[in-house]
């Protein structure tokens, strides 16, 4: 089972609307970033698995349509579909792929364009037609539930879940390719924009964006010859949470998917002071609350501490565990390719390409994961070490 | 160019299930349509699910009407807490991806399932949503529009024509008859079909697929795992080719390559297979189909009735690989599957599976 890494990345430049383009030129904008930073062209190319999510464009089996604009004619062509989550089951995908030792080098691609669809709309299906859908549509009625419990139990203010909207925007100025750059955002912006459903406000909340986000992966031996330091994919786990909400009251609080996933990770990885023996974190956060909630489930802080976390500034990008240096979902949120965007920028600080917001020269072990659906939860730690070296 | 791809040799089928009929169940939800193969795949294979990590589904978000179709049938897939993942496409790139779980050394066991509900929607509108949304979509394309141009196209090319098609939906019928699960009850003749109402083109109503509902689900093991009886993935190929509007859609060159790949991971051929259980919407489809796996196309393959007997779009690949297997258990020593997908079938999935491990 050869060992898998990303050796080369790719991303559009993140925006409310791209006009400019149709959603193949969208998606051929990041493909074409990730292979010429991997060096390689389609010729090379032996697989492409490929995430998106139908309704939010109104568009089905789309990989069809696309097939040409990820090269893919003349070779296997897999669509994954899981919801917010997408990108890194694309990127698992991909991986078991792989390590099955069936292709030597794959094109991962995810994107969103958002402008053409109605994803709110698409979200709101998620929920049960009769309970929950009239209660709780899109992302929003859904994650104001979800913080509102974390509230509860954790004593979290709203001051400390803002100074996460400002970190996020702020580190997004440090990032070329992130859509919502506020260099001089306040914790009283925060606290003054707009309501939008308990304890969310308007700068809580992710952005609407469309983008696209494309990696090539490679198995042993041939990653080496790509990439002078590649990010080797050092372990993978996904859980999912129960589908009702009801079924699991403390869904934000205590993140079943998320604990069960950390613990499959850190016992694999033998991760115990995940704050020391982790260098980065990118982090699919929706919302504010939601990244002190999962800093919590990640024991990057005691339970409950997610606020006194943010506070004594551990995650800031130069902290003592950077927390979503990239600007995170707060600032970029292309659906389809949102988590593998966590992944792909996980990889360039290992591969230290992550230029202005590299957070040190020389990060060994990095962690990104996904979030979406029914509390789904998908996490990776990426090394510069080869795993099984 | 045949990829150096590993062979999956080491991948076990060791539990199936399908519905106990593919039929319009209208009346029950996706869980309801899956929970039964999810429960019959496990017991067939001597598992519960406490022994499964690994799952992997099939299912399109369009056709069960919610975004995330698989989180519709979370709980029943036996998805809480464990590491489930979708596929969209046909079932077979489910086994696939099944497959590399199973090989990439990290799980014993995987559940792979496929489910599709035909009679709930309005297969027009959402057939139509999959064509291109700039240019082709306003103009009302659907599956089988572009199936009457493959047909007209592929009659003109190689000279057979809608009395050949005739003969392959009346042999199916005949063979699905005789298949409790199918949905197909009384054989039809070639003159019924010639007779039948005028579809669309050439199309006659008895060339194509009755619309059903169902689910399939097999359970993947390592050799650890398989114990006796198992019969064995030893190899899987899978091919896209350019849009429908981009290429010739006579031209079966993907598939051609699919097969080509599951072969020289397998060291099989489609003459070495007693079985042979290969999917097709409309008749005429088998006949381009036959020659590119390496078959006479008026050879008389799919016992089971194949999807003309009545089988749901993107169950199909799991299927025909269930309906292989539990002929493989039945004594027969190597199978041929494939199923494709996509507008005039662009993409295609072919996999060998035998008794021997190879």
């Amino acid at each position: 089972m050869p060992d898998v890494a990303i050796v080369g990345t790719g991303q559009t430049d993140h925006k409310s609307r791209r006009d400019d383009v149709n959603i193949p030129e969208l998606a051929r904008e990041a493909v074409d970033r990730a292979l010429a930073d991997a060096g390689v062209t389609f010729a090379e190319i032996d697989a492409v698995c490929f995430g998106n999510m139908d309704l939010f464009e109104g568009l089905a089996e789309n990989e069809h349509w696309l097939a040409s604009t990820f090269g893919a004619e003349g070779k296997p062509l897999l669509k994954f579909n899981t919801g917010g989550t997408v990108g890194t089951s694309t990127t698992m995908g991909a991986y078991y792929l792989l390590k099955a030792g069936f292709y030597r080098r794959i094109l991962a691609v995810g994107f969103e364009k958002q402008a053409e669809g109605n994803s709110q709309g698409a979200i709101t299906t998620v929920g049960d037609p009769i309970w929950e859908r009239p209660m709780m549509a899109g992302a929003i009625g859904n994650h104001a539930v979800m913080a509102s419990t974390y509230v509860a139990d954790s004593g979290v203010t709203e001051e400390q879940a803002a100074k996460v909207a400002v970190k996020a925007r702020r580190n997004a100025c440090l990032n070329p390719h992130a859509h919502l750059k506020l260099p001089d955002i306040t914790v009283e912006q925060v606290l003054e924009s707009k309501m939008l459903a308990y304890p969310l406000r308007t700068l809580d909340m992710c952005p609407t964006s469309n983008g696209a986000c494309a990696m090539v992966m490679a198995g042993d031996g041939h990653a080496q010859k790509l990439a002078a330091r590649p990010a080797w994919i050092a372990a993978v786990a996904s859980a999912h949470d129960q589908s009702f909400q009801g079924d699991s009251p403390k869904r934000m609080s205590e993140m079943r998917s998320l604990i069960a996933v950390r613990e499959r990770l850190y016992a694999k990885m033998g991760i115990t002071d995940p704050v020391n023996q982790l260098d980065v974190a990118e982090i699919y956060e929706p919302q504010s609350y939601a990244e002190l909630a999962m800093c919590e489930n990640l024991l990057f802080c005691e339970k409950g501490g997610g606020g006194r976390f943010i506070d004594a500034g551990i995650p800031l990008i130069d902290g003592e565990l950077p927390v979503n240096p990239s600007g995170g979902v707060l600032s970029t949120n292309p659906i389809g390719a949102t988590a593998m965007i966590r992944v792909a920028e996980a990889a360039m600080q290992v591969m230290g390409r992550a230029g202005d917001h590299q957070v040190k020269p020389d990060v060994q072990t990095a962690l990104a994961t996904g979030y979406g659906g029914n509390a789904w939860s998908d996490a990776l730690i990426l090394t510069a070490r080869q795993p099984s070296r | 160019m045949i990829s150096p791809m590993a062979s999956p040799s080491g991948v076990a089928i060791v539990g199936v299930a399908m519905s106990d009929r593919f039929e319009p169940r209208t009346e029950l939800p996706p869980s309801e349509i899956v929970y039964p193969v999810v429960r019959d795949a496990l017991a067939d294979a001597g598992v519960s699910m406490d022994d499964v990590l690994s799952i992997v589904s099939c299912s399109q978000d369009i056709y069960d009407g919610r975004t995330i179709s698989s989180m519709g049938v979370n709980e029943v897939l036996g998805g809480y807490l464990r590491s489930e993942s979708k596929v969209a496409g046909d079932g077979l790139l489910a086994l696939l991806y099944g497959a590399a779980r199973i090989l990439s050394g990290e799980y014993d066991l995987t559940v792979v399932v496929a489910h599709c509900m035909e009679s709930i929607s309005d297969l027009h509108v959402v057939e139509n949503a999959a064509f291109d949304p700039y240019i082709q979509r306003p103009l009302g394309p659907d599956d089988t529009v572009a199936a009457a141009l493959q047909a007209d196209a592929f009659y003109r090319a190689s000279g057979l024509g809608p009395g050949d098609a005739a003969e392959v939906s009346a042999r199916a019928s005949e063979h699905a008859t005789r298949n409790p699960r199918a949905f197909r009850r009384t054989p039809h003749t070639a003159a019924d079909v010639a007779a039948s109402a005028t579809v669309c083109g050439l199309l006659r109503e008895l060339e194509g697929t009755p619309v059903t509902d169902g689910a399939c689900a097999l359970v993947l093991a390592s050799p650890e795992r398989a114990g006796e009886g198992a019969v064995w993935l030893r190899g899987i190929g899978n091919t896209t080719d350019t849009f429908w509007t981009d290429r010739d859609i006579t031209d079966t060159s993907a598939l051609r390559h699919a097969a080509e790949t599951a072969s020289a991971q397998s060291g099989l051929t489609a003459s070495d297979c007693e079985v042979v259980e290969t999917a097709a919407r409309w008749a005429h489809e088998q006949l381009m189909h036959l020659p590119a796996l390496g078959l006479d196309a008026h050879v008389d393959v799919n016992p089971s009735g194949g999807q003309l007997g009545g089988c749901p779009k993107y169950v199909v690949g799991l299927a025909r690989a269930v309906e292989a297997a539990l002929r493989l258990r039945e004594g027969a020593v190597n199978a041929l599957v494939h199923a494709p997908s996509g507008i005039a079938n662009q993409q295609h999935t072919v996999a060998y599976l035998s008794r021997e491990r190879g």
